[in-house]
């Protein structure tokens, strides 16, 4: 099938925002689940991948009212950023941990932008891209007695591969 | 419960419990729901209103009747919106008259706060083969 996901970010370097390894800023408290990568560590990220890609193929097929509450197409921004996004963690992440740094969800938003989940409880993040193609996340920690949210509409790609980081290498 | 009619409308009882669909791009791998089945278009204004369906108006069959055969529909009750700060009330429409909003939620942490409250009642239809 064809992936038109991957066309978004054809001739650019996955490395070109992502400027410093994410891995080197996890907290002092994280573990990393996976320490080294298995023989079959690279084919079962790759599946991740496709699909991943699968779903923004999807989503990029999207018109308007698709969630049937008037909400708005995801924009070109969106899909290109959420792309690059996705391969970035994978070519980063997904050889040291592959289970988790597959996302949980790929999905579209009502506002145009994408987002994508990472973790399960008790922490978890999902990084959104507005349809103008800016990052956000919104980080939840429920490890302590109190439910914490850290909600931020504009990040830098340091700032949110460090945040994923934080919860793909934390078990 | 009070269900007692007021101009048309119903009173929504704790014990209520309402209906939302989601798009099948927002069920997760562990099978809960991304909570951006709640967020509202940029274009919303002045106070976000999240539609909902009461149950006990529609069925789950009728409620996924109305959007393309994508949906899967997600339940939660009216006392787990308020006990989280929001507000639900019946507002019927031309030609739904379960529809309900609920109102307050603002943020992003309020989307993510009405999805941990989401239970899947039915699922999406699987995403076609493209092989």
């Amino acid at each position: 099938m064809l992936v038109h996901a991957k066309s978004y970010t054809s001739g650019t370097s996955l490395y070109a925002q992502p400027s410093s390894p994410a891995t080197a800023t996890a907290g002092p408290k994280a573990r990393v689940a996976t320490s080294e990568p298995t023989p079959t560590s690279d084919t079962l990220s790759k599946s991740w991948m496709q699909w991943a890609s699968d779903q923004l193929d999807d989503i990029a097929k999207l018109g308007p009212d698709w969630d049937s509450y008037g909400g708005d197409p995801p924009s070109h921004l969106a899909i290109a950023t959420a792309s690059k996004l996705l391969q970035t963690v994978h070519e980063i992440f997904g050889r040291l941990a592959y289970e988790q740094s597959q996302p949980q969800a790929v999905a579209p938003r009502a506002d145009g932008g994408i987002q994508i989940e990472w973790g399960t409880r008790p922490v978890e993040i999902a990084v959104h891209a507005d349809p103008s193609g800016v990052l956000g996340y919104l980080y939840i920690d429920q490890r302590g007695s109190v439910r914490t949210y850290e909600e931020v509409q504009s990040a830098s790609w340091d700032k949110i591969l460090q945040m994923i980081a934080r919860v793909v290498f934390t078990v | 419960m009070n269900n007692a009619r007021e101009n048309g409308t119903d009173q929504i009882g704790d014990d209520d419990l309402l209906y939302r669909r989601f798009h099948r791009s927002h069920l997760r791998r562990d099978g809960s729901i991304a909570y951006a089945a709640y967020l509202l278009p940029r274009t919303t204004t002045p106070d976000p209103e999240i539609s909902v369906n009461l149950a006990r108006r529609t069925t789950p069959e009728e409620t996924l009747a109305a959007a393309p055969p994508v949906f899967g529909l997600g339940v939660l009750s009216a006392r787990d919106v308020r006990r989280l700060g929001f507000t639900v009330r019946h507002k019927p429409t031309r030609g739904n008259n379960a529809h309900c909003i609920i109102e307050g939620a603002k943020t992003e942490t309020d989307c993510a706060r009405l999805a941990e409250v989401t239970r899947v009642h039915t699922l999406p239809p699987p995403r076609e083969s493209s092989a």
